[in-house]
């Protein structure tokens, strides 16, 4: 048995080129005839997930920030950092945005924090995304910086041509479609990057459109394999093109710290979620002392969560604290990302699990279980109810009409758990994953006292 | 073939494309069939090509056509595999059978797909690569979006480690 594997593998081809069958003509007919769609379940399951694992931690801080600050309004830091003590809280509103610029030419989310503008309530949240783009970085000095993320920052650079600006820009049905003004003709491909990046940053955006002064723009490639992309004017009809972040990944560096953003927050609870471009890259976190705290292995097509007890271990909360991690592919010399963020203590999640006796603490909802659900409505009580008395009560309706669960906890039973907006929390009990078969929904308020709502 | 060439680049977007699809399906659909199985191969090429009519502005000129949409197919089974994950990975958790029973390790049990099974994502990629689509080593860069250098890398570190799984004993 001296055969090459790799030969024995050829000859086990399972679709063999004399088996494919001829191209459905009637197929291809069917795809140009009016502009294209998503078809069925399986691409818009797949679309969904991409933002869910692409946008993980942005998702993640969106969705419970409302939820975290009526159970507890932020706790007034200790240590003495400017920009984070002298801010009033932002209740109810998105604390902080999240632009791309580069570092070393590669992508680097930085977190823009909104309490700085004190208006309320906010502005628009996509033009504001792009305006914070442009200003570039060290632009955002409403306040002195903490020293770790002044270092950072200044060690940023751009490529958004000087002088951009925004014309317009409106979102639709996932694409955000964005007129920039003439200095944005040339724009090199991280540049172009940059801007796909931050927008579908933003909830629901998955794919950006350009236009410079009013002209739609084709999005070409210059290559042939590695999707290098440029601007030029669209000649011929077939819509304003669109692209996603998978067709820039190259411009990502080896280890992307998605959630928090440099300079971001982490709330109690919440994870870090590592994006990598290598095969098998091997990740590591180590502390000060070089004490390896954690380590995993990441591809490109699945981000690395960082859970919080490896957080807790690398400096505990109310400080600021800067990650480093180290990714190296198979055996190369390693690529570091290194960025503060801010460890936000958070409402002490056991007092809630007490309440609700043996339920286990909560964390935070897989994001890969929330395909074909719907984006994030308004969390108010009667929209469960309402859905209830309809007699919808398996996970896969509420979720594809009301939105991803903040959390899920239960050991034995399956609980996701809804964040309401008035600070209340729903747990739906479900006998077993999968979210069908509802057992109890119970209400617990913020003041602790508790009500089910599925009287049998 | 340079009036082919010259043809193809004035006519209209709809031409092209079916130029495009008629020459291309049968590949893209032997890619998705490797890897999703026959069932779910047409619905899987279907999306491919909605996603090139999409960007027909950016299809590159031949010969780069093919990695170029093995490159789009990539993602969209990617997508796919994703979704059969969850819904294993929500299985998992009802029932306490454990996950993929392979044979057990030797040489006479285990066969060449096995192996390719308990490969990393990466290594099973570019092996599938090189064997069923038959792509040189700069095709698979492009469909990987890596340099020449890395792919032959990563094909050699992969059929390495192919042969380690098939033949333990011949590893130092």
């Amino acid at each position: 048995m001296n055969r090459d594997p790799f030969d024995a593998l050829r000859s086990r081809n399972p679709a063999p080129p004399e088996s494919l069958p001829e191209a459905p003509l009637a197929v291809a007919s069917r795809i140009t005839s009016g502009r294209p769609t998503l078809r069925r379940g399986l691409a818009i399951a797949g679309a969904a997930a991409a933002v869910a694992l692409l946008a993980g931690g942005g998702w993640l801080l969106w969705s419970k920030s409302a939820g975290d600050e009526a159970v507890a309004p932020t706790t007034t830091a200790t240590t003495t950092t400017a920009t984070t003590t002298t801010l009033p809280p932002a209740a109810d509103e998105v604390p902080e945005l999240v632009v791309y610029f580069l570092k070393d030419g590669a992508l680097m989310p930085v977190a823009r924090d909104l309490r700085v503008l004190n208006v309320s309530p906010l502005p628009d949240l996509g033009p504001l995304a792009l305006d914070l783009l442009l200003w570039g970085p060290g632009a955002w000095d409403a306040g002195p910086l903490p020293d770790p993320v002044a270092a950072a920052e200044a060690r940023l650079t751009t490529a958004i041509p000087q002088g951009t600006r925004v014309l317009g820009l409106t979102i639709a049905d996932g694409t955000a479609g964005v007129d920039l003004s003439a200095e944005f003709a040339g724009a090199s491909p991280q540049a172009i990057a940059q801007v796909v990046y931050t927008l579908t940053r933003l909830q629901g955006v998955t794919e950006v459109g350009f236009s410079v002064e009013g002209v739609p723009q084709v999005i070409g490639s210059l290559t042939s394999g590695l999707f290098t992309p440029y601007l030029e004017p669209a000649a011929t009809g077939t819509g304003l093109e669109s692209i996603d972040r998978e067709f820039l990944s190259q411009f990502r560096p080896v280890v992307m710290v998605e959630h928090p953003a440099l300079g971001g927050t982490l709330r109690a609870g919440e994870v870090v979620s590592l994006l990598t471009t290598g095969a098998d890259t091997v990740l590591t976190l180590t502390a000060a002392d070089g004490t390896l705290l954690w380590s995993a292995l990441a591809t490109p097509d699945d981000p690395a969560y960082l859970p919080p007890e490896v957080i807790e271990a690398a400096g505990g909360h109310g400080a600021w604290v800067t990650l480093q991690v180290t990714g190296s592919e198979g055996g190369a010399a390693g690529a570091a990302v290194e960025i503060p963020i801010w460890l936000e203590p958070g409402p002490p999640l056991s007092t809630t699990t007490t309440t609700v006796a043996g339920l286990g603490g909560l964390t935070p909802y897989p994001p890969d279980l929330s395909a074909g659900c719907a984006p994030e409505t308004a969390r108010n009580l009667a929209a469960f109810e309402t859905a209830f008395a309809e007699g919808r009560r398996d996970l896969g309706d509420l979720c594809s009409a009301l939105g991803v669960p903040d959390w899920l906890t239960g050991s034995g039973l399956w609980i996701p758990v809804y964040g309401l907006a008035d600070g209340s929390r729903l747990y739906l009990g479900y006998s077993g994953p999968g979210g069908d078969g509802l057992i109890y929904a119970r209400l617990e308020m913020p003041d602790g006292t508790v009500r089910d709502l599925l009287v049998p | 073939m340079t009036v082919v060439g010259a043809a193809y680049e004035t006519a209209s977007p709809e031409a092209r494309f079916q130029a495009l699809f008629a020459r291309h399906y049968p590949a893209v659909f032997g890619y998705a069939a490797r890897r999703v199985g026959r069932d779910e191969a047409g619905d899987a090429a279907a999306e491919v090509f909605t996603v090139v009519w999409r960007r027909m502005g950016r299809v590159p000129s031949e010969p780069g056509v093919l990695p170029w949409l093995y490159a789009v197919a990539r993602r969209v089974v990617a997508n796919q595999e994703r979704s059969a994950r969850r819904r294993q990975r929500l299985a998992a958790r009802v029932s306490v059978i454990p996950g993929q029973a392979f044979p057990a390790p030797g040489p006479e049990a285990v066969d060449v797909e096995a192996a390719l099974l308990r490969l990393g994502a990466a290594d099973r990629e570019v092996l599938r690569l090189a064997a069923w689509e038959e792509l040189q080593p700069a095709e698979i860069a492009a469909v990987l979006g890596c340099s020449a250098n890395a792919a032959a890398v990563r094909l050699h570190r992969a059929r390495h480690r192919l042969t380690g799984i098939l033949n333990p004993e011949d590893q130092p």
